[in-house]
């Protein structure tokens, strides 16, 4: 149950963090055209530069955001790592999990993932991207008898 | 006279901790009432509620009353509607609130319309604090609240003996050596000088200007001698200095007579003044000890303590103490064992500060540029500006002058964590076993430099989780990994 090694979540994440991106981008998109057609050409250069990070969003930063995300289950902790450009290491005492919760959205349904949290005396920790196997083998080893 | 409830003062004025026998049963099978007080104070804080309530009755009715029947047309009759409402309210649940204690186990029957019932064990229940206000004492009553790991806290109102009685039947008994120590003067009224009084000066002072940029908009033509010659933020700041001085003497009054026992199994901390307080606090119940030192606590060596219980209850220990009569206060609630490692931070003074000292430097061209774009706010923007600026500076100034002690340390059975929080320096002293999560942070720059931030929140407290900035970061994740 508890292993050492650093476990990363399905690769089916990438898509998932993908899939959020693309609303920004349409909105962007809209943005542009709407700028294009209405306003001004400084209006439609600040849509075109926006839609242009925001493609660029969708195409690298999921893979970047996926390398940089993994966890550790210890005998008697969890750690997390996760962050882009701030990176976060969370410890979390297996004694303090007050339980845990299964969270799936409707794009995380269609992608076959759950977002497993942990709740804590001091907060709520959640873990997206994770396989039916990898989340149940989490909860049970979070709720196992202490 | 003796303003602590638990016990009375020996012949040397020290607190006794046993209450001692008054010969009343506490054990019963049947569940009895609280005291009939409860009826009057919960009718009066029924009032703000059944005060429109009774309103809107007397408007609705009012047309099926005849209307030679002056008085019920009256306001009259819509006030003694209120106070029948509210006197309703207050037997209603002087009938249904009940109470029993049998053996080791408190039970609590409450609710008008949901029924509720509470069941605790005498361990389960980390503190009990009796209360008597000026009006509990006039009548001979106090309440009893008691605290459990549960987030809400119960209450009951009983004769005073009873409260007594029953809290100290709720805590563990103290056996072996007691300490007792009584707070001092002078750092009571440091106390009510500093709590939250920069907070509420730095609060008062743009909403003053605010005052004085709107009186200058709407009244310039009437009052232009007043706004011109800067009247109106005078006579403010006057009534804002008469308050600040009523909320410090309210303060200082509360406080009178402040001291603490501690023994091996419980903490007894109480007050006499306006309200008589006294709080017993199980000392297995303890998570962690919070250590506070403002800029000025720094300059005359006065230090502030706290003990953090879980689901965030902080409870003050002593007001502002000198360091070597802090480290014994704190040896007698818990003394930390044998050292195993420490972890200072990557650097010392203005570098440790860093960060901070560029925020300062950069408030007032921030607010200069925020002033020419909102030209009729020529005093809020610079007055806010500046209180800014001085805060940032206060700031700057309680990091660079504590980097040397800050830092990761840990024992045998507890770790410190000393850090800045807001315009004081803390040290954070959790038992192991009471830390809920530990958080690392780690910055661009900071992933280059191979330093990071770590945060400790101790079971149960959000409120009580401290930082600490620019530690080494290997080294900061082996040893929290070895604090778990």
């Amino acid at each position: 149950m508890a292993c050492a090694v650093p476990q990363k979540c399905a690769p089916r994440f990438k898509t998932l963090i993908r899939m959020y991106l693309c609303v920004p981008l349409f909105l962007s998109a809209g943005f542009l055209v709407c700028a294009i057609a209405y306003l001004s050409p400084g209006a439609a250069l600040a849509g075109g530069v926006l839609t242009a990070f925001c493609i660029a969003a969708v195409v690298f930063l999921p893979g970047m955001y996926y390398e940089r995300r993994f966890y550790t289950r210890h005998a008697r902790w969890l750690k997390l790592e996760s962050g882009l450009f701030v990176r976060s290491i969370l410890l979390v005492p297996r004694e303090h999990v007050v339980c845990t919760r299964l969270r799936r959205g409707p794009l995380e349904r269609i992608l076959g993932l759950y977002t497993v949290i942990l709740v804590t005396s001091a907060g709520r920790v959640s873990l997206p991207g994770l396989l039916r196997e990898d989340a149940s083998r989490l909860r049970e080893l979070m709720e196992r008898e202490k | 006279m003796d303003g602590i409830e638990f016990a009375g003062r020996t012949a040397s004025g020290k607190l006794r901790m046993s209450a001692g026998n008054s010969g009343i049963v506490l054990s019963r099978a049947e569940f009895v009432r609280q005291s009939v007080m409860l009826i009057p104070l919960t009718a009066l804080r029924a009032l703000p509620v059944s005060t429109p309530l009774a309103a809107l009755v007397w408007r609705l009715t009012a047309r099926f009353i005849p209307a030679q029947a002056a008085f019920f047309h009256s306001g009259w009759f819509a006030g003694v509607l209120s106070l029948l409402f509210s006197a309703l309210t207050g037997l209603l649940v002087w009938l249904t609130w009940r109470w029993r204690l049998s053996g080791d186990r408190l039970h609590i029957r409450r609710g008008i319309i949901c029924r509720r019932e509470l069941s605790v064990h005498r361990n389960a229940v980390q503190s009990v604090e009796t209360v008597r206000t000026p009006l509990c004492r006039l009548f001979g009553t106090a309440y009893l609240y008691i605290r459990t790991s549960d987030r809400e806290h119960d209450r009951l109102l009983l004769p005073r003996s009873t409260a007594v009685m029953s809290a100290a039947r709720l805590m563990p008994s103290s056996s072996g050596r007691t300490h007792n120590y009584r707070a001092e003067s002078l750092g009571l009224w440091l106390a009510a000088m500093g709590s939250g009084g920069l907070t509420f000066v730095s609060a008062a002072t743009p909403a003053l200007s605010f005052m004085q940029d709107i009186a200058g908009a709407a009244f310039r033509e009437r009052f232009n001698v007043l706004v011109q010659h800067r009247g109106i933020f005078f006579a403010g700041a006057l009534f804002v200095l008469l308050l600040w001085s009523l909320k410090v003497i309210y303060a200082r009054l509360n406080t009178l007579r402040m001291g603490y026992t501690a023994s091996d199994a419980r903490l007894l901390l109480g007050t006499n003044g306006i309200s008589q307080r006294s709080h017993c606090i199980s000392v297995g119940a303890i998570c962690a000890i919070d250590t506070r030192t403002t800029l000025f606590g720094t300059v005359c060596d006065r230090h502030s303590s706290s003990i953090l219980l879980p689901v965030n209850h902080l409870h003050s220990l002593l007001p502002p103490v000198s360091g070597r009569r802090l480290r014994i206060e704190l040896a007698s609630v818990s003394s930390h064992g044998r050292r195993i490692c420490t972890v200072q931070p990557v650097s010392s003074g203005i570098r440790y500060a860093a960060g901070r000292w560029l925020m300062c430097l950069s408030a007032l061209p921030v607010f200069s540029l925020v002033r020419r774009l909102l030209p009729s706010m020529s005093t809020t923007i610079p007055v806010i500006g500046f209180t800014a600026a001085f805060l940032l500076v206060l700031r700057a100034l309680i990091s660079t002058a504590h980097s040397h002690r800050s830092g990761l340390a840990l024992f045998s059975d507890c770790c410190e964590l000393t850090g800045t929080k807001g315009m004081s320096a803390h040290t954070l002293r959790v038992f192991r076993g009471s830390t809920a999560l530990i958080r690392i942070r780690q910055n661009p720059l900071a992933r280059t430099l191979g330093y990071c931030t770590l945060r400790i929140y101790p079971y149960g407290s959000k409120r009580g989780a401290l930082s600490s900035i620019k530690l080494p970061f290997r080294r900061t994740l082996a040893v929290c990994e070895r604090l778990m």
